[in-house]
């Protein structure tokens, strides 16, 4: 992920396959990181990921700032993120989804089984809740908390101004707090439930 | 710390996952093929049908598969759909005589000199086998569990998905892993596991069917098949299978 963008593209330029294979690598790190975050499923978020991961190899030797390929790739990796969000509402309209079965936490091998479910209870209960937020919010939140972007990146990544991207933060975070469950959590250490 | 900084804190703790999630070799390798091709998208995934069969949940997985593999996959299952359907011989190795009589509490009774062996593990057996009351094709899994159905039922269930999963059954092994069977289209040679700690097994060396010994303490996610190549054929989500069983 360090590795210089500049150097990255002109070795892709250069039909570099190792550059090809690390270009996709990237871009499915960033894409996957983002769709995981709104979608929860690892398997829908691959999904997202893939398209946008070939979107980026097809375009990338078209991009004039290399500079500023880890933000072309996030808006991607949204646009794509967005559009299978859109696409799974409209099918589970009319499609009868599966029954989860219960899953079931099983303590790790290293001993920890109370820290792991400490943070997949921690996990669900900030799914459950990002749930019920508008999709943009919900975005803006998932590139502030799971990419560390600034205001400024998360409006370049949604196309939208910086204020409108701070007020989808402050609004969502603002949302989130006032939610019982995220309140109680929050209030314990976080470090305590690592 | 203040308590805006908590509750950012709070949410990058509450976003774990999302935060360290790392794509596989194998998805690169899919997204730099893909892009490569004139037809870059996959076909989405449906979500898997369970069909509870006595009492196992006999899952059927619906794969995600390329394009220009999905004619042959749709008819690959070759000798061991001819099987299936009644149309031909089981694949694999015959039972050894005299092996059948206890081997498989569904043989009692019925004429066994037709079991062929599709795969073996550690001794658990994935077997075919037809009826003859009934006429109908059956699979064992281990000696647990089997299934036999109409040949209208296996062509619908072959045409659905390039692997079939079965399990997971409590076969007992000394890692007190469990039993998860698979028939496979004949393009597909590998199959791998994917835990969520990070680590994957790969079973090779597959010809119509697999038994593989899945270790629930690692939380098994995805199981992957591919082609001799490497290529991926199908992923299928293991995530929810209900992976402690109660005698």
């Amino acid at each position: 992920m360090n590795e210089d963008p500049a150097t990255l593209l002109e070795a892709y330029r250069q039909d570099d396959s190792a550059a090809r294979q690390r270009l996709a690598e990237r871009a499915l790190r960033i894409a996957l990181r983002t769709s995981m975050g709104m979608l929860h499923d690892r398997e829908l978020a691959s999904d997202a990921a893939q398209d946008s991961a070939i979107e980026v190899l097809r375009s990338a030797k078209t991009v004039r700032e290399p500079n500023h390929l880890d933000a072309w790739i996030h808006r991607i990796a949204v646009r794509h993120t967005m559009r299978l969000i859109r696409r799974q509402r409209s099918r589970t309209a009319h499609e009868t989804p599966l029954a989860d079965l219960p899953e079931v936490l099983e303590p790790r091998a290293d001993g920890s089984p109370h820290d792991e479910v400490s943070r997949r209870e921690l996990a669900s209960t900030l799914n459950d809740a990002m749930g019920l937020l508008p999709a943009k919010q919900r975005m803006a939140l998932v590139l502030r908390y799971v990419h560390d972007l600034s205001h400024e990146q998360i409006a370049e990544a949604m196309g939208i101004r910086p204020g409108t991207a701070s007020a989808l933060i402050s609004r969502g975070t603002a949302a989130l707090r006032t939610m019982d469950a995220l309140e109680h959590l929050a209030h314990d250490d976080p470090g305590e439930q690592r | 710390m203040s308590d805006h900084d908590r509750f950012d804190e709070f949410l990058r703790s509450a976003l774990h996952d999302a935060r360290t999630t790392e794509p596989t070799q194998d998805e690169i390798t899919t997204a730099v093929r893909a892009a490569r091709g004139p037809a870059p998208r996959r076909p989405r995934g449906r979500r898997l049908v369970a069909v509870l069969a006595g009492s196992f949940a006999l899952v059927t997985g619906t794969a995600f598969a390329v394009p220009q593999t999905r004619h042959a996959l749709t008819n690959g299952f070759g000798t061991l759909k001819d099987f299936l359907t009644n149309q031909g011989d089981p694949p694999g190795t015959p039972i050894p005589p005299g092996e059948a009589d206890g081997q498989l509490n569904w043989f009692r009774g019925t004429d066994t000199t037709n079991g062929s062996i599709i795969a073996e593990t550690q001794g658990t057996r994935l077997v075919a086998y037809r009826q003859t009351t009934t006429g109908m094709a059956c699979l064992a899994y281990g000696t647990v569990a089997s299934v036999c159905r109409p040949d209208s039922e296996w062509t619908t269930l072959l045409r659905a998905s390039p692997v079939q999963l079965a399990g997971p059954l409590p076969e007992s092994n000394p890692m007190a892993r469990l039993a998860l069977f698979g028939t496979t289209a004949d393009n597909i040679s590998t199959v791998t596991i994917h835990y969520g700690d990070g680590t994957t097994e790969h079973t090779d060396g597959i010809a119509h069917g697999f038994v593989i010994f899945v270790d629930p303490q690692r939380r098994p996610t995805t199981l992957t098949a591919h082609d001799p190549s490497g290529f991926t054929i199908a992923t299928l989500n293991i995530a929810h299978r209900q992976w402690k069983f109660h005698r």
